[in-house]
């Protein structure tokens, strides 16, 4: 450590005199940036307020998108188990009439399948249309 | 020249670098013609002054009474700045 005996007095009174000048320096900023910083907080505050109503208003944009998407495939499934279940209900009533004509029974079920398929594709294209025209907008 | 008087050399060296860089933040905080996070700029300032003061004040005037005062002074102003500072950044902002 310096030895403060060869160090000229005065510096100690510069020394604090220098650093109540930083005092008084920093009193007027604190002063003078009081309404700044306040405005810097509050817009802030503002703007991430707007943010999160911006982030909820997209997401509930997606979620009614979502469960339409989430309906048609429902009603998609919906329609083929129906077909499905009515299909094998007729066969097996078919068959029950008249075993003997199974391999007919068959043919006719066979018919009404492909009648089925053309429908639920043309179901399932429509959905589809219907999602790429949103998604488009 | 002891170890210790040469690490406070050289303390004092840095913290003279980061206050001379600061420098003109504190000036545009005073003015009021901030740039983008001068106050952040101003608070690394009067920290730097105020190791400045704590180390050089060994050096120049080590039983000198008023420069201890005027530097605990600071340092309380300083540490409600950097509140006042942090509070108003603590949702973001651009700084200003």
């Amino acid at each position: 450590m310096a030895d403060s005996s060869i160090m000229p007095q005065g510096l100690g009174i510069v020394g604090a005199t220098g650093a109540w000048g930083a005092f008084v320096t920093l009193l007027a900023i604190f002063v003078r940036q009081w309404v700044p910083l306040r405005r810097i907080r509050v817009d802030a505050e503002q703007k991430f307020r707007d943010d999160l109503a911006e982030r909820v208003t997209s997401l509930e944009s997606k979620l009614e998108k979502k469960d339409a998407d989430h309906m048609a495939e429902m009603a998609i499934m919906r329609h083929r188990l129906n077909n499905v279940t009515a299909c094998l209900d007729a066969l097996l009533l078919l068959i029950e009439q008249d075993p003997a004509k199974a391999s007919e029974a068959a043919e006719k079920i066979r018919r009404m399948r492909a009648g089925q398929l053309t429908a639920e594709a043309t179901e399932r294209g429509a959905v589809s249309a219907a999602k790429i025209e949103r998604s488009a907008e | 020249m002891d170890a210790l008087t040469a690490l406070r050399l050289t303390s004092i060296v840095a913290w003279f670098i980061v206050a001379v860089a600061l420098g003109g933040s504190a000036y545009r905080a005073v003015t009021g013609k901030t740039y983008a996070y001068d106050n952040f700029r101003a608070c690394f300032f009067f920290v730097a002054l105020l190791m400045l003061g704590f180390n050089g004040r060994w050096l120049v005037a080590p039983n000198d009474r008023s420069i201890w005062v005027a530097l605990y002074a600071l340092s309380v102003l300083v540490a409600f700045f950097i509140l006042r500072v942090a509070r108003a950044h603590g949702r973001g902002g651009d700084g200003r």
